[in-house]
């Protein structure tokens, strides 16, 4: 599969038959999750209509995961069979799965804000998600730091696997220290139990922010295709003109 | 009728977090996918005219 | 094994040629700790009750200051490259810095300690605690630190990246380091968080090493 789409000719050819598809998709499931999100599904007996949040925020929580997941993965095949089209995969994906943990994090704290009294409050998930949004963040950072890009992309797959294996770590360390400093007198986010009428939205929107998410690295795993031609290119030409 | 759209809109008294959710999760997807684009015009741009130039200068060092 | 206390002498020699660092970094821990109570307030409780946090804050943020230069300067020379290619092993190279940097940058914060103890006097059995903590958490500190010392190797705004980068992975140890001498104010046994923090200690062992050598090789490429 990747020694298949790492030809960019042959990988342009795919995806643009695709697209097309895919971005319908993604518009049609969004559409369906959002009328379904804000009309049809019922208020939370205890949330009232505050739940609706749920619908954005909580998909944003997966795909944040989902695509730290996905970059550790390619960052491991990058490293493993030094496959370049791997890195490449990894560094396109971070900048969704950013905007996702920043969505993620605006929308917890716009539920939070009824729901707790605070725009913020130290709940251990939103806590742990905010460290994921550094991890993301220095892994971007790495990845641009140095002038020879092959030698970013190294650094910043070893950081993202490094990181990989401390995400349940953070996340088991923030859960302790919340029960520590914290009594279970909170309301929790979502509930002990989901009602289907619940479930049937989140599970669209879901399916919508994944569509969204290959549409979106599609595009930008073909920038940084570009900028790397483009890049060979000077470098040749300048030859050339020597 | 209006009743209800009013309602709807009000959602319940939580319009001011529920609807700022909504529109900041549009505007970020939306956002990234528009930037996505954009930035490949953008380069797709670069790659023609650097293949402009190239082929400039060869033809330039032909005449030479 | 030898060979390794060797390597270790070798960098400890090197690292106390200049021992003024050392001292520099333990000041910069005695200063920020002496920061807080400037802006926080002069309430004895309040200090004491918040003495573990900001200790562990003030070692953690004194060893993104000396964690910068661990590999730099043998990077900048070009010995790295040269120890790569020799026949000695990289990872035991490896270990004897990070042990050298604990030894020179870890230690002396546990030593400079008592004087932050006493000024906001903590109690004892807190204290002991602490000084425990310390001792299992700070390797810890030079592990994974010094991994990403190695990360951000030839990088532009190196510090400033390795601090990004390090910080979100160091929370864990924060948490229990501190949640070990918390545990007297809150009531609850000291020997989980010990616990947790020694087995960090062994998978940073175990891990943090044979990653550093892979990521200075993939520098020196």
């Amino acid at each position: 599969m990747f020694n298949f789409l790492a030809n960019p000719a042959r990988f342009n050819q795919v995806t643009d038959r695709l697209m097309p598809a895919t971005a319908g998709l993604a518009g049609l499931f969004l559409s369906i999750g959002i009328i379904s999100a804000l009309i049809i599904s019922p208020p939370d007996y205890q949330q009232g209509d505050t739940v609706r949040i749920m619908y954005v925020h909580v998909p944003s929580a997966w795909m944040a995961l989902f695509i730290y997941s996905f970059i550790a993965i390619t960052s491991a095949i990058g490293l493993i069979w030094r496959h370049p089209f791997a890195h490449l995969s990894a560094q396109a994906a971070a900048p969704i799965g950013i905007t996702f943990t920043i969505l993620c994090l605006t929308t917890g704290s716009l539920w939070g804000k009824p729901m707790w009294g605070a725009w913020w409050v130290w709940d251990a998930r939103l806590t742990s998600v905010l460290f994921l949004f550094f991890l993301y963040l220095g892994f971007m950072a790495l990845n641009k730091a140095f002038d020879d890009p092959s030698r970013g992309e190294k650094s910043a797959a070893i950081l993202a696997l490094v990181g990989f294996i401390n995400v349940p770590v953070i996340k088991f360390s923030v859960d302790w220290w919340n029960t520590l400093h914290q009594p279970a007198s909170l309301l929790r986010a979502d509930g002990p139990a989901i009602h289907s009428s619940m479930l049937t939205p989140l599970f669209l929107m879901a399916l919508g922010f994944i569509f969204v998410a290959v549409c979106v690295l599609v595009t930008r795993i073909k920038v940084l295709l570009l900028k790397r031609r483009i890049r060979l290119m000077r470098i040749n030409g300048g030859k050339l003109r020597s | 009728m209006i009743e209800v759209v009013v309602e709807f809109i009000i959602m319940g008294g939580h319009a001011y977090y529920i609807w700022p959710a909504y529109i900041i999760a549009t505007v970020g997807i939306l956002g990234l996918w528009f930037f996505s684009i954009r930035e490949l015009k953008y380069q797709k741009q670069i790659l023609a005219n650097l293949k402009e130039d190239i082929s400039q200068k060869t033809q330039q060092r032909k005449c030479n | 094994m030898n060979k390794l206390s060797w390597f270790i002498w070798h960098e400890l020699k090197i690292s106390l040629r200049n021992a003024g660092d050392t001292a520099v970094i333990v000041m910069f821990f005695l200063l920020i700790a002496l920061l807080f109570p400037m802006g926080i307030g002069s309430s004895a409780a309040l200090l004491t009750r918040i003495a573990p946090g900001v200790i562990w804050v003030a070692a953690i943020l004194t060893a993104m200051l000396s964690l910068d230069s661990i590999f730099a300067s043998d990077f900048e020379d070009g010995s790295l490259e040269q120890i790569v290619i020799s026949p000695t092993p990289l990872i035991l190279i490896v270990t004897a810095k990070f042990t050298a940097h604990w030894l020179i940058t870890g230690l002396p914060l546990i030593f400079a300690v008592p004087i932050i103890g006493l000024i906001y006097d903590i109690p004892i059995k807190v204290f002991s605690l602490l000084l425990i903590s310390m001792g299992i958490g700070t390797p810890i500190l030079s592990l994974i630190g010094g991994l990403g010392a190695a990360l951000v190797l030839g990088a532009r705004r190196g510090g400033v990246l390795l601090a990004l980068i390090v910080l979100p992975l160091l929370v864990p140890v924060l948490i229990f380091g501190t949640a070990a001498a918390d545990a007297v104010f809150l009531g609850f046994s000291p020997k989980p968080p010990l616990l947790l923090l020694s087995a960090m200690l062994l998978a940073a062992l175990a891990i943090a090493p044979s990653i550093t050598t892979l990521a200075i090789r993939r520098a020196l490429e």
